[in-house]
């Protein structure tokens, strides 16, 4: 696999279900942490999206803390289907890195944005990041 | 809210007033009517009517009274009605349009439509200031008629297999996929619905659209079917010529202006050009967004309320009225009152001989529960005293409209019994299809009425001319409800007929005042038109003294035109005389 900050496989009794690790960007408050995906890939897969979740627990705008849902547009509306699992991932990354503020998944996360908070905000993830983005691959 | 209902019943014989016996006689009660002697009221109706007939003799050469077929409403008037073929015909010539002024492939120019949201100007406007913006924007800067093809096999950029070059396809944009994953790819796309007729390349982020040129090459045909449907919804949706008959099942669509304010379908359903719901005046598109949302919060509430109980007016004590007739007596203090306004009983009988206004709400009488007499708890009232009348005038427009089968069948016994000629009968028929519209219109006054500042002259002329056309209409429904027997006579259905044309003017009046003068406030702003000047000082005098409604009418119906001001005048002068 190209990408050495990644790493992402099928599960072993079902090819529509994966895995993937992604490692925090740098000079974010996930820098450091390992965070583990969940990726669904239908049968429809790739005209439609696969379903990708947070696994590990994450502070973030536009991903869900508790379901690890993430609202992100290429996923959605804008997914190409000449995409792969792999750039998908890497999208998610760089999402990381590059939070919206105003379609929030995680209110108290995109309040702290939208009221110009950064310290707080790199505070609370880095404080997640902490506790739980320690993923590693198991299986 | 802490109800502790004290149930009683009423026990006297009922008899029905103007002002709800339309509703009443939904429910299947017995009842008889009688105009009450004596009322001035209903005396100047009489004459009134005696006014209207001459003038229309006048009108018709001495002829009347003569059954005509349903007087056209005028509010239905500048709207085409088209079925979807000719609505196809409309779109593409449209195109064809664009696409011989702009000399490009109609596939180019529908799509440069959709981008300008259907507006031919702006489509031309921006192509001449800058075609390869226009055409970057709309998604055809690499725009070719037909699929491209590949000179060499490749990967396919969606199922990543190695293509040999005559299963690849492209647009203009030289995006290689294979067909087969290509045509998924569109099938997906028009499943997703709506916004299918604004597919893009499946290249990430290539902004080529893929015309309809293209699904017709590759889709199954039931699919495009399905596209072309889409691309129909979404020219009607977003132009604003167009909206389609909200009425169920209905697959007209109506051209016109959003000035429209009530358009006709050939389903028989009448809406609103501008948001697509019945049509509703006199109230505003906006009145009914912010109405709707009200009734639908409080619609709990209201219905319970309105459904179970009734505060006693003289004390208060909450009462579910579970059967019998209107006149209620408190089994608490004894009060007798009206169910229906919650007035004392004594006000409704014929000796004292008042014309009982139930469609006014007075917020003197509500309030007197001082107790929790709490500003939310008088408008919560306020709100009920118009939401029961809206929605009894609904219930009533609905009892109307499921008459008319009903209506077809009298009028063929009425034919069968005694010779009459299908023209003859028709007075029935007109008659119904008035009194639904009148239900219509009066239903929405309410709705009107409510956002009405109180204590305006304003409100009072409205409520005035609400007045009118409920008694009115009240009367219609009674008459044209009468036995059979009853229409065999001819003075009996000149007054049906008599009736509807006086109930029809009511409602031209009241729809022509709102449009007029209700609109403006107070009196300022008044700008256009030599009439509303002149009725100025009419109005403010009705403004400065509450006796005088009646004036300010009649200066305001004066500039009605002909027949219908005459008429009109004498009437508000005769209210006028009733209430002082």
């Amino acid at each position: 696999m190209a990408d050495t900050d990644m790493e992402l496989w099928p599960q072993e009794d079902n090819i529509r279900l994966w895995h993937a690790i992604i490692q925090g960007p740098g000079e974010t408050p996930f820098e450091g942490g390992t965070f583990e995906l969940r990726i669904e890939v239908g049968t429809d897969y790739p005209i439609r999206p696969p379903v990708i979740r947070f696994v590990t627990h994450i502070f973030h705008p536009n991903i869900h803390f508790e379901t690890g849902e993430i609202c992100l547009d290429i996923l959605k509306k804008e997914w190409s289907p000449a995409w792969s699992l792999q750039t998908a991932c890497r999208a998610v990354v760089a999402l990381l890195a590059a939070p919206d503020a105003e379609s929030p998944l995680n209110c108290d996360a995109g309040n702290m944005l939208r009221g110009g908070d950064v310290r707080a905000y790199n505070a609370m993830a880095r404080l997640y990041t902490v506790e739980y983005g320690s993923a590693t691959r198991r299986g | 809210m802490a109800i502790s209902p004290s149930i009683i019943t009423g026990s006297h014989v009922l008899k029905h007033r103007h002002g709800m016996s339309g509703m009443e006689s939904s429910d299947g009660e017995e009842y008889t009517y009688q105009d009450e002697s004596g009322e001035e009221d209903v005396g100047g109706v009489e004459s009134q009517e005696e006014e209207e007939e001459y003038s229309y003799s006048d009108g018709e050469g001495g002829c009347a009274p003569v059954p005509l077929p349903p007087p056209s409403s005028s509010m239905a008037d500048g709207c085409k009605v088209i079925d979807a073929d000719e609505l196809r015909a409309t779109m593409s010539a449209l195109i064809d349009d664009i696409s011989s002024v702009l000399a490009i492939h109609p596939c180019a120019a529908a799509a440069l439509l959709r981008h300008y949201n259907w507006n031919k100007e702006s489509v031309i406007d921006s192509f001449c200031t800058d075609p390869d913006q226009a055409k970057e924007k709309a998604g055809i800067m690499r725009f070719v008629p037909d699929l491209q093809t590949s000179d060499k096999g490749r990967l396919c950029g969606i199922c990543r297999e190695d293509v040999p070059a005559e299963a690849l396809v492209a647009l203009g944009c030289g995006h290689f996929f294979c067909r087969g994953c290509f045509t998924q790819y569109l099938v997906s796309k028009v499943e997703e619905g709506m916004g299918c007729p604004l597919t893009r390349c499946p290249e990430y982020r290539c902004p080529e659209m893929v015309t309809e040129n293209f699904f017709r090459v590759l889709v199954p045909h039931a699919t495009l079917a399905a596209y072309l449907r889409y691309s129909l919804k979404s020219f009607v949706d977003i132009c604003s010529a167009f909206r389609w008959c909200p009425g169920r099942g209905c697959d007209f669509v109506a051209m016109g202006n959003s000035s429209l304010r009530a358009c006709l379908c050939k389903c028989g359903m009448l809406f609103c050009f501008r948001c697509g719901e019945e049509a509703h005046v006199p109230a505003s598109c906006e009145d009914m967004v912010t109405w709707v949302e009200k009734c639908k919060n409080e619609s709990e509430t209201a219905n319970w309320i309105l459904a179970n109980t009734r505060k006693c007016p003289k004390c208060a004590t909450r009462i579910e009225k579970n059967q019998g007739c209107n006149h209620m007596t408190c089994r608490q203090c004894k009060f007798e009152f009206c169910w229906i306004c919650m007035g004392p009983w004594t006000e409704h009988g014929a000796n004292t001989g008042g014309y009982y206004k139930c469609n006014k709400y007075d917020p003197s009488t509500p309030t007197k529960d001082e107790q929790d007499g709490a500003k939310a708890k008088a408008e919560l009232d306020r709100y009920l005293h118009y939401y029961q009348r809206y929605d009894n005038h609904h219930k009533a427009q609905e009892y109307a409209t499921k008459q008319e089968e009903e209506i077809e069948r009298r009028m063929m016994r009425l034919q069968e019994t005694d010779g009459s000629r299908w023209i003859d009968v028709q007075f029935l028929k007109v008659a119904n299809e008035k009194l639904v519209e009148c239900r219509r219109v009066l239903k929405y006054t309410y709705v009107f009425g409510y956002y009405l500042p109180e204590g305006t002259a304003r409100k009072r002329l409205f409520e005035h001319h609400q007045e009118n056309l409920e008694k009115f209409t009240e009367h219609l429904s009674w008459l044209s409800e009468q036995s059979l027997e009853e229409f065999k006579k001819e003075e009996k259905r000149s007054e049906v007929v008599n009736y509807t044309r006086v109930t029809e003017t009511f409602l031209k009046n009241l729809l022509k005042s709102v449009e007029d003068g209700l609109m403006d406030e107070d009196g300022e702003d008044m700008e256009e038109g030599g009439w509303e000047g002149k009725s100025e000082p009419g109005r403010r005098a009705g403004a400065a003294g509450g006796g005088q409604v009646g004036e300010a009418a009649e200066e305001g119906r004066r500039t009605l035109p002909s027949r219908d001001g005459a008429g009109g005048g004498a009437r508000a002068r005769r209210s006028g005389v009733a209430r002082a």
